[in-house]
């Protein structure tokens, strides 16, 4: 072995130019963006490599979402330029995981619970399209799914985004079947809505109608930026495009009169400037899961007073405070978020628990009474904390002095296994607490 | 060494670095090598399987790693520890770096790849443009201006 370091300079380094292209290729992928840029700043040729190099960009795309879509059919079978592609993925990418629906200010809401927008959006990866999903519960603890906005790119490489409004035309709405097997190509197809999604700041976006009609707003536009200057060749650009689109979809086998037919009726609604979609604003949840510092973190669901199941979302804040929300469904003026209850000490009880803790957890839960804080089962209270309701949010004309702290006060039970209960002394109402999602994956899903 | 391929536990399968010593590997290790288990399949595998190009030292440490790389599968502490090893290593034995790398290129061994590539692109993590021509041994080919040039052009790339 000794003979391995003989050569060896007091710096050796490493010959990359030797190395071959796969090797190359290989280590390349696992940078990001800014490092990337580092390494081409190294010399002429790996500048003009990290440009222009398509291989590169696919590589680097495969790496970081290789696993989760196919990255061929993005790119339209190599149409889409790798490097764009990376850009724009990068920019989607944060769209993974869970949006909740924010009113903005004096809104009314007249609508009832089947014509609200979706009130908390699923963001996840499809095989060539992002898909957003409304998250609904159902009774028993159960999470629907239903498929609700698409994205994916042209072979422009420009976003296309439909959705499928909330009021439909009867008759005209398709089945999630339907919805989940569709190609890009298709979308305009069926009675869905073009959207422009745009970002503001990282992490709110705001879906809009696009109400210049879709088909020639957001491909025939973009032909101006982005085609190779042959396509500009006779007839105007918009048109040699949807064009295109017809010959796509005369070429299909599948039969064409039922579409023609919804074509046409949205053709009329247009004409009729009729929207099918209001502005919708949506922030994103950050930290969507509980971590081993922050126990009680992420996005719960659970029964409250009215035996509804809802959402609740529980947030640290910077300075160790703990509150947590209901978000959702529910209808009438508070929908949206309600306080549910907040400490700024974030310190448990942990065991051995005194006998008031004991009588207490005991009156909250009478159907759990019989198994004690103590017993060895995987419903075992792990430890507690103490809590405020925030009925004196809600109610601030409450908050005066007629309210003992025995009004607001609470407690949280973390059990054995990562769950927890809500529960206020004013009512002994509890509440069981699930999780959401683990990992980007929802529990309880049908 | 043939006298011990017999059940169906574990074959094993004899190797032969290009400086000549002898190595006895498990199949199931062996077989993560492409380059191994086409030769097998081609059946050139009855006798000691010659590789040319891997001295003896670097075939220790691909080994090793194989081994390392099937143990951790669904252990993340063992990637981690895995991941780190990485650092030391081209700290202090590029040399050995580049070498065990030729290697696993040309042993074809998909899972080491990943790791070594991963290695190389971790450490370049956060350095300058300057450092990672020295460690890679990159010439600058740029005259200033164009160094200039690029630097502004590249600002932009993510913005």
């Amino acid at each position: 072995m000794a003979h391995l370091n003989e050569e060896s300079s007091p710096n050796p380094g490493i010959s990359f130019v030797d190395f071959p292209e796969d090797v190359q290729l290989a280590i390349l992928s696992f940078l990001s963006p800014s490092e990337i840029s580092s390494f081409c700043l190294t010399s002429k040729r790996f500048a003009c490599y990290t440009r222009n190099d398509s291989k590169l960009w696919h590589c680097l795309c495969d790496r970081r979402w290789g696993s989760k879509t196919q990255i061929i059919s993005w790119s339209h079978n190599g149409k889409i330029p790798f490097r764009l592609l990376y850009r724009t993925l990068d920019r989607l990418d944060n769209l993974i995981g869970f949006w909740r629906r924010i009113d903005r200010f004096g809104k009314p809401h007249f609508l009832t619970a089947d014509t609200n927008p979706p009130s908390l959006l699923f963001f996840e990866w499809g095989p060539s399209y992002i898909q957003g999903s409304e998250i609904r519960l159902q009774n028993r603890y159960g999470v629907g799914k239903k498929p609700f906005l698409w994205m994916g790119l042209s072979k422009q490489g420009q976003p296309v985004n439909y959705l499928h409004p909330p009021l439909t035309i009867p008759g005209s709405s398709m089945k999630n079947e339907e919805m989940g097997v569709l190609k890009i190509e298709s979308w305009e197809d069926f009675d869905l809505v073009s959207v422009d999604v745009s970002f503001v700041g990282r992490n709110h976006l705001v879906i809009e109608e696009n109400q210049g009609f879709a088909r020639r707003s957001s491909i025939g536009g973009e032909e101006k930026e982005n085609s190779p200057p042959k396509s500009v060749t006779g007839s105007s650009p918009p048109d040699r495009v949807t064009s295109d689109i017809y010959q796509y979809f005369a070429n299909r086998t599948s039969p064409g009169w039922e579409r023609a037919y919804r074509r046409q009726r949205r053709k009329e609604r247009q004409r009729q400037g009729r929207r099918l979609w209001e502005p919708e604003h949506y922030v994103k949840i950050l930290n969507a899961s509980p971590t081993p510092a922050r126990p009680l973190q992420g996005l719960w669901k659970g029964l409250d007073n009215n035996q509804d199941l809802c959402f609740y979302i529980v947030a640290y804040d910077d300075i160790g405070g703990v509150t947590c929300r209901r978000v959702g469904e529910s209808s009438g003026h508070l929908s949206g978020n309600t306080p549910v209850f907040w400490t700024a000490n974030t310190t448990f009880i942990e065991p051995p628990f005194s006998s008031e803790e004991r009588s207490l957890y005991d009156r909250c839960r009478p159907e759990r009474s019989s198994c004690s804080l103590y017993r060895e089962k995987k419903g075992e209270v792990s430890r507690i904390l103490r809590i405020n309701s925030s009925y004196d949010l809600v109610i601030p004309s409450l908050a005066g002095s007629l309210l003992g702290s025995s009004v607001t006060e609470g407690r949280v039970w973390q059990y054995r296994d990562g769950t927890f209960a809500v529960g206020f002394l004013r009512d002994h109402f509890t509440t069981d607490l699930r999780q959401v999602t683990v990992n980007d994956r929802l529990l309880d899903a049908d | 060494m043939a006298s011990t391929s017999n059940s169906t536990s574990s074959k094993i399968i004899t190797l032969r670095s290009s400086d000549g010593e002898v190595f006895e590997v498990e199949e199931s290790v062996a077989l993560e090598s492409n380059l191994i288990r086409r030769m097998m399949e081609d059946d050139c595998a009855n006798n000691i399987i010659p590789l040319p190009n891997v001295t003896a030292p670097i075939f220790y440490l691909v080994i090793e790693h194989c081994k390392k790389h099937a143990e951790m599968k669904d252990n993340k502490e063992k990637k981690k520890e895995l991941r780190s090893q990485g650092e030391e290593l081209l700290k202090s034995d590029p040399h050995t770096y580049s070498n065990l790398m030729e290697a696993v290129n040309y042993l074809d061994i998909k899972s080491l790849m990943d790791l070594t590539a991963q290695w190389l692109a971790d450490f370049l993590k956060g350095k300058s443009p300057r450092l990672i021509r020295e460690l890679l041994k990159i010439k600058n080919d740029f005259t200033p201006e164009e160094e200039a040039e690029i630097l502004e052009r590249n600002r932009w790339a993510f913005d």
